[in-house]
């Protein structure tokens, strides 16, 4: 868990965009379905009845197996999280199951912002990237985000503020 | 095949199963924010698999073994 000082608040905690996970959902759903539309084809052959009670149990571990992948799918979506507090900015990524990155920047460092929509999707339904340009050399990309101008806002008015307070 | 032999590789398939499903678990219980959505999601991903388990459990124990 992120531990913040004393004075620190988090403004804003962002997920990717779920039509991120539609594609995955979908194919998860058509794999579910599988056993469906394997059964009527199976039924044309003469099988003993302890040869169904075999086929049933592989149905059952197969499906199993199937949701417990769509909730590892979710996970990896799920934490992919970018946090705004009122200090710095937390980027983590869930790259697989035991992969994890997290990077964080001070919001003082910022420079410019770039908001992105790169396609027709995206336009419609009102998600991009952010890419953020840090004093280092290193600069962020948050992709796939909803509520865009949000984040763009918060981050600057607090940027801004961290700024004259330095000055 | 003996009921023994298959017995043991079953469990021993549902415990590395289970472990990735733990894994998952530790993950969210460890990394999620505070007051969000996800433990109700969490909630129907595991009683889904569980009672999914447990059918399978009890299909297993129909199939015919010496």
């Amino acid at each position: 868990m992120i531990k913040l000082s004393p004075e620190e608040k988090i403004l804003l905690v962002l997920h990717r965009h779920w039509i991120v996970m539609l594609g995955k959902l979908f194919l998860g759903a058509l794999l579910l379905l599988l056993p469906v539309v394997i059964a009527p084809i199976i039924s044309f052959f003469e099988i003993p009845a302890w040869g169904e009670g075999i086929i049933e149990f592989l149905a059952v571990n197969y499906l199993m197996v199937i949701i417990a992948i769509m909730f590892i799918f979710w996970m990896d979506y799920y934490l992919d999280v970018w946090i705004i507090t009122t200090h710095r900015i937390i980027d983590i990524e869930q790259k697989n199951l035991f992969h994890r990155e997290i990077s964080e920047f001070m919001l003082d460092k910022v420079q410019d912002i770039t908001v992105e929509i790169p396609n027709m999707l995206a336009t419609f339904l009102k998600y991009g990237n952010i890419v953020v340009q840090t004093a280092g050399e290193r600069s962020f990309s948050i992709k796939q985000i909803p509520h865009l101008y949000k984040a763009k806002n918060i981050i600057l008015e607090y940027a801004q503020k961290k700024h004259e307070r330095t000055q | 095949m003996s009921f023994p032999v298959t017995f043991t590789i079953y469990m021993t398939l549902l415990g590395v199963f289970w472990f990735f499903v733990g894994s998952v678990l530790w993950h969210l219980k460890e990394y999620t924010m505070p007051d969000d959505y996800s433990s109700l999601i969490v909630k129907i991903f595991i009683i889904i698999i569980a009672l999914l388990n447990l059918l399978g459990l009890v299909l297993f124990f129909r199939i015919p073994l010496q």
